[in-house]
């Protein structure tokens, strides 16, 4: 196998030849490679299936040529600002299972700038939503206790403390 | 009782960033503390906490109530593929079970990561959703995702006070119920005395020192926090002093009389009036701080609404022009005259498949 090319095998036993600086983009796989060297072995990855995997990898080679984020300076920045490039939004137009999906993945594979878009577009989903659209939204339970409840609608009531 | 200022009425004045300060890493542990224990380090606070908490008047349906209340169990595809907008692959059939919460069974790293770019608002209502929301922002993690979402929020400052912890102030903030009747939309906010009620509650609780009854401790007004008001009529600026009010938060004054007393002529007493003054003067700077954010959030929203609505005009000129209409049809007044046009809010996909006919129909 070529030096240049990276074999990963998914939770459902698909395989996948992957250009090495494509796969770089995860830090998992990064560090995989660097500690096997040079293998024909495929790298498993029990955690990701094969579609999702097909997506990530569209990604990764779409951003191939991104230069390293300066790490110290990630933090501030990520904060600064919910928006999403326009090849990213369009990429991250899926529904919401495979949203999740890739958010999980991602965050497995250990791809910072793809967690953050997957991060930033279910931020952008919930953003001024009420407590009852976001448990729609997304299927969340109301899980409260009738005693939580109690506290819930309380919990602004003066106190000493504030 | 002179008129207080509300929070739905600005005096937009241009205020810098400059008093947003960066986290203290210092403070962080002190307000994991109070977060997660929820007060209950702070035991000198009970016989306060037990007076105040009198019985609410059934009467009284507060805002969290009827979100609580009107609960219905989820419609699961309609809504999702509904909020989600330009979901193309909404039709696409999914099992009910074990994807019923996918986003809450998210790793907790993840959920923190999400909620760290939503605003302190939204973060409150992502508060109420459930417990596991619920844990995660009590705890120390959690902590992180408040600093965040304030810093998203037009840069909530830090405090100087440091005895409110990150939850009670998004309450105080965001919160709109009353803090003493807890009637909804309570609009006035006095961010000296920290508190937030409805205008009978605000009239009949905030009170000069003189209106305030019964036995008081004779160091409480040093203790207590205050907050001033001026009428702006007055011959400010002839050469004449400008009056100024002094108002307290009548239960307030009660609970620091109370633990004055408590503590008088015993160890400890001393250091509960250092304490006391030193947030006193903290909560003073962190008023004024409080009011030139509330000046720079206001500015803000209204920067974000005039872009929506451009964002919007834009797109049902090039939605129409799509269409076949000519630009000087599209930019006649038919159109802009239209109350689509001037709508508020962002015209989302479905939005437009609405307002298509109406619109052609107004062109044609």
């Amino acid at each position: 196998m070529s030096a240049n090319k990276v074999k990963l095998s998914t939770s459902d036993q698909e395989e996948f030849d992957v250009d090495r600086d494509v796969a770089n983009r995860s830090v998992l796989i990064k560090n995989m490679l660097e500690d096997l060297g040079d293998s024909d072995q495929a790298i498993p990855l029990p955690n990701v299936s094969a579609n999702v995997l097909k997506k990530v990898l569209e990604w990764c080679e779409h951003h191939k040529k991104d230069p390293e984020p300066i790490a110290e300076d990630l933090d501030d920045n990520r904060r600064k600002t919910t928006e999403i490039s326009d090849w990213d939004a369009k990429f991250i137009q899926v529904d919401q299972e495979m949203l999740f999906e890739i958010i999980l993945a991602a965050n497995y594979l250990d791809i910072k700038p793809l967690l953050d878009v997957g991060c930033k577009t279910v931020a952008n989903m919930i953003k001024g939503k009420q407590p009852e659209e976001i448990r729609k939204l997304f299927n969340i339970v109301n899980d409260f206790t009738p005693e939580e409840e109690a506290q819930i609608k309380k919990e602004n009531e003066w106190a000493e403390d504030r | 009782m002179p008129p207080r200022k509300s929070t739905s009425k600005h005096k937009l004045v241009r205020n810098s960033d400059d008093d947003y300060e960066p986290a203290h890493e210092g403070r962080e542990g002190e307000e994991e503390v109070g977060g997660t224990a929820s007060g209950d380090e702070n035991s000198r606070d009970a016989p306060a906490r037990a007076s105040t908490s009198k019985p609410k008047k059934g009467k009284v349906k507060a805002l969290v109530d009827s979100e609580e209340e009107d609960y219905t169990p989820p419609k699961k595809k309609t809504t999702a593929s509904k909020t989600k907008g330009k979901g193309k692959a909404a039709a696409k059939p999914r099992g009910n079970r074990g994807k019923l919460s996918a986003f809450t069974s998210m790793p907790l790293d993840v959920l923190a990561l999400i909620v760290s770019h939503l605003d302190t608002k939204t973060v409150l209502a992502c508060s109420r959703t459930c417990s596991s929301f619920r844990t995660l922002l009590h705890s120390s993690q959690g902590t992180s995702c408040w600093k965040a979402a304030r810093f998203n929020t037009s840069r909530i400052p830090d405090l100087e006070a440091g005895d409110l912890t990150e939850w009670d102030y998004a309450l105080l903030l965001f919160d709109g119920n009353c803090h003493v009747c807890h009637k909804p939309k309570a609009k006035t906010v006095d961010f000296y005395l920290r508190v937030r009620a409805c205008a009978a509650c605000m009239r009949s609780n905030s009170l000069r020192a003189e209106k305030i009854r019964g036995k008081i401790h004779p160091k409480a007004f040093e203790c207590a926090l205050e907050s001033t008001w001026s009428p702006y009529y007055d011959d400010w600026g002839l050469g004449g002093e400008r009056k100024v009010y002094t108002f307290f938060w009548d239960q307030h004054v009660r609970a620091v009389s109370r633990r004055l007393y408590e503590l008088d002529g015993k160890p400890g007493f001393d250091e509960y009036v250092k304490e006391r003054k030193r947030l006193k003067v903290a909560a003073k700077q962190d008023g004024s701080k409080l009011k030139n954010w509330e000046n720079r959030f206001a500015m803000a929203k209204e920067d974000d609404a005039y872009s929506i609505l451009k964002r919007r005009q834009a797109k049902i000129e090039a939605s129409l022009i799509a269409l076949g209409y000519t630009a000087a049809e599209v930019r006649g007044d038919a159109v802009r005259s239209n109350s689509l046009y001037q709508a508020k809010g962002e015209l989302t996909d479905r939005a437009w498949n609405m307002a298509k006919p109406k619109l052609v129909a107004a062109l044609d």
